[in-house]
């Protein structure tokens, strides 16, 4: 069956077929004479039309703009909004015109442009006003400034080789307003949905997360209980007690993480970091005493001790998932390094392993979340996320890398002194 | 030249031929570099990725997804080589990951073997163009709307495109979608409205848009993330500004406008203003059929 046949008379007005609209003659003040005609395409039609694609406001400010251009002869119209949630500078929400390619894509303006559009709003521009280009290559200009609710403003500015009446964007300004307000009132609304979908998948990522990082100190927690329980005879005193520290220090960092979680929850996902002052060399000997209880292995450190400010807690973390990983996929036998030292103004943890490496084809995303190396089934691929998030709340960056057999995972956070250090 | 581009696993081959400085035109080819000989004619420094392939003598791409490579050419992967009087390039599945010295050899293979556009396939181009002025002349429509209606189904055909449209400004104002192909899952106001502030680019007669994605016009329905890939457009009437038409290549066949496309575009505009003139000003009604061409 074939498609239905389209064709219907568009936008609202309804004139008698056949007439003809008359031009209208205008003369201004330079007394040069200047059309407003409406033969060819009418002002109120294009206005209707617009207003019925009502459904797609920004288009309908374009369609307004066209025949505004249209019956004023202008080479260039164009809206901007400014305030509100605007860009601070402004931004142009549509255009039309024979130059429209010119003008640039739709969105943020400029600082000259911003300067002209302000002008506007004070009414200070003259022909002397120092405009952009295209604007500059046209030497007739008028605009119009309508006050849009939530302090916001919209600006049209027209320009052409002749003169322009001002008169077409007043009839046009109204319907302008109707649009512009359903278009912002449909953006505000599709960006809180965006922001609700985003603030979604961050809970769920968050709860999985958490679960993730819970279960590395437990890990450590039983692993060490395990061997206290199971061979209480044959440990020496000295790595009972040893033993004993890793269970209370990985109680203790549970118990921080968990009040952590309850006033991101009370205060939302932007918990601030509390920086005190740290040292690496006594963070990377409990991280790996506590990872070595759980995995058992061998691990060198070599870490420089330069005291520094920083998140004591989300440090441990994301060193800790290092180290962890690191001993799970060492081989048997080889030895896991932490090194750690200054330089400039960053201080870098290297933990290297001998291990095969992350997968090529999941390298590049290996610290978005979910992400697991299809060889191996033993990832929930919520480990690398977790340590790339919690260096970038530190205002670090992780970095991989895989040189002459070893897998490098490496730590770079802002080196800051104590105040008054 | 076939064999060439099996060598690289090519689907496509473009011999783009440097005739100057600025101006490279594609001479000859397989797959669309076959079909398209004669009618690209571009400017390296216009197109950023055949910068690159001359800067670097040999480049690649791939995107995941079809996306403009140069011209009116899209492809998920090519791979591009600069010779000394050529820019080759092949596209098509794993083109970006073919080995450097197979590439290298074909694209010298290519740029060798290569020679002026046959005088046939120019005839047969020009022929396109004028087959399609003659269906539109040929056209015995009984309303403005029905031959509307035509020439976009005809323009949209002419060029392989999956959307047509003709807007015409009247009194009053009309829009006409072809018979077959794509179309936004829109309003025809909100096809319309979008097309308004297209009609005003029209400076010089003829709009192209070789890649949606990066418009000065991102008005819904008619934008890349509707499904529209590439656009073009002719003003319809010279004097009397009657409207406009306008095809566009959707993500089904992702590609935009040669030369050729272009050439039918502006003839199919010329002979469709003809005929649309002959009916507005012999009073003709807005409804009623269109009579097939005569034999």
């Amino acid at each position: 069956m074939g498609r239905p046949r389209m064709t219907r008379r568009l936008g609202g007005s309804e004139r008698l077929r056949g007439a003809r609209a008359v031009p209208i003659s205008f003369r201004v003040g330079s007394g040069k004479a200047f059309r407003v005609s409406d033969e060819s395409l009418g002002l109120e039609e294009g206005v209707a039309l617009a207003l019925r694609a009502v459904r797609q406001p920004r288009t309908g400010v374009a369609a307004v703009l066209s025949v505004a251009a249209r019956a004023m002869g202008a080479d260039l119209v164009a809206a901007y909004v400014l305030g509100g949630s605007a860009d601070r500078l402004g931004e142009m929400i549509a255009s039309a015109g024979p130059l429209t390619s010119e003008l640039g894509p739709l969105g943020p303006v400029d600082e000259q442009t911003s300067s002209v559009l302000q002008g506007c709003l004070q009414d200070a521009v003259s022909e002397d006003s120092l405009f952009p280009e295209p604007w500059s290559r046209l030497p007739r200009r008028v605009h119009l400034v309508d006050r849009l609710p939530l302090g916001a403003a919209l600006v049209v500015l027209a320009a052409g080789k002749d003169p322009l009446d001002r008169e077409v964007l007043r009839r046009v300004i109204g319907p302008l307003d109707l649009l512009v307000a359903t278009m912002t009132v449909m953006e505000r609304q599709e960006r809180l949905e965006q922001e609700l979908l985003r603030l979604r998948q961050d809970q769920a990522l968050l709860a999985a997360g958490l679960q993730h990082d819970l279960r590395t100190p437990l890990t450590s927690i039983l692993g060490a209980a395990h061997t206290l329980r199971d061979r209480p005879a044959r440990i020496p005193p000295e790595q009972r007690s040893e033993l004993l520290e890793v269970i209370a220090a990985q109680a203790n960092r549970l118990n921080d993480m968990i009040g952590e979680t309850l006033a991101r929850h009370a205060a939302g996902p932007d918990v601030p970091v509390r920086a005190v002052l740290v040292d690496p060399l006594l963070v990377a000997r409990r991280v790996c005493r506590a990872a070595r209880s759980a995995r058992g292995g061998d691990v060198a450190i070599d870490v420089e001790s330069r005291p520094f400010l920083c998140d004591e807690s989300r440090l441990e973390r994301a060193l800790l998932n290092l180290v962890d990983n690191a001993l799970k996929y060492a081989p048997d036998g080889t030895e896991v390094q932490v090194i750690g030292s200054k330089a400039g103004e960053t201080y870098t943890f290297t933990v290297a392993d001998a291990g095969p490496g992350v997968a090529p084809e999941v390298a590049a995303a290996m610290f978005s979340p979910y992400v697991t190396d299809p060889s191996r089934d033993d990832g929930t691929g919520l480990g690398l996320h977790s340590v790339a998030h919690l260096t970038e709340e530190l205002g670090g960056k992780v970095s991989y890398a895989r040189a002459s057999g070893w897998t490098r995972f490496s730590l770079s956070l802002p080196w800051r002194e104590a105040d008054g250090a | 030249m076939q064999d060439v581009a099996a060598r690289v696993g090519a689907t496509d081959l473009f011999v783009l031929y440097r005739v100057a400085d600025r101006r490279l035109v594609n001479v000859d080819g397989h797959g669309r570099g076959a079909g398209w000989a004669g009618n690209i004619d571009l400017d390296p420094a216009a197109e950023g990725w055949l910068e690159e392939v001359e800067k670097r003598g040999l480049a690649r791409v791939s995107y995941g997804m079809p996306r403009r490579v140069f011209g009116p050419y899209w492809a998920t992967e090519s791979v591009g080589v600069a010779t000394d009087d050529c820019l080759v390039v092949f596209g098509g599945p794993g083109t970006a990951e073919a080995p450097e010295d197979v590439v290298r050899e074909a694209a010298a293979l290519a740029a060798s073997s290569v020679g002026e556009v046959p005088v046939a396939k120019r005839l047969a181009d020009d022929l396109e163009v004028t087959q399609a002025a003659l269906e539109i002349a040929r056209m015995r429509p009984r309303s403005v709307d029905d031959a509307a209606r035509a020439i976009a189904t005809t323009a949209a055909r002419a060029t392989s495109c999956e959307f047509g449209a003709v807007l015409l400004f009247g009194p009053p104002m009309t829009l006409h979608l072809a018979d077959e192909g794509w179309r936004p899952s829109a309003s025809e106001e909100e096809i319309a409205a979008a097309l308004l502030p297209l009609a005003q680019a029209l400076s010089d007669g003829l709009f192209v848009e070789q890649d949606t994605s990066e418009t000065a016009f991102p008005y819904r329905p008619l934008t890349f993330e509707d499904g529209l890939v590439a656009r073009c457009a002719v003003r319809l009437g010279e004097e009397r500004d009657m409207g406009v038409l306008v095809v566009a290549h959707s993500l089904e066949t992702p590609r935009g406008f040669t030369m050729l496309c272009q050439r039918v575009m502006r003839t199919i505009g010329d002979t469709a203003q003809a005929t649309l003139s002959a009916l507005l000003d012999g009073g003709a009604v807005r409804e009623g059929g269109v009579e097939p061409p005569r034999a």
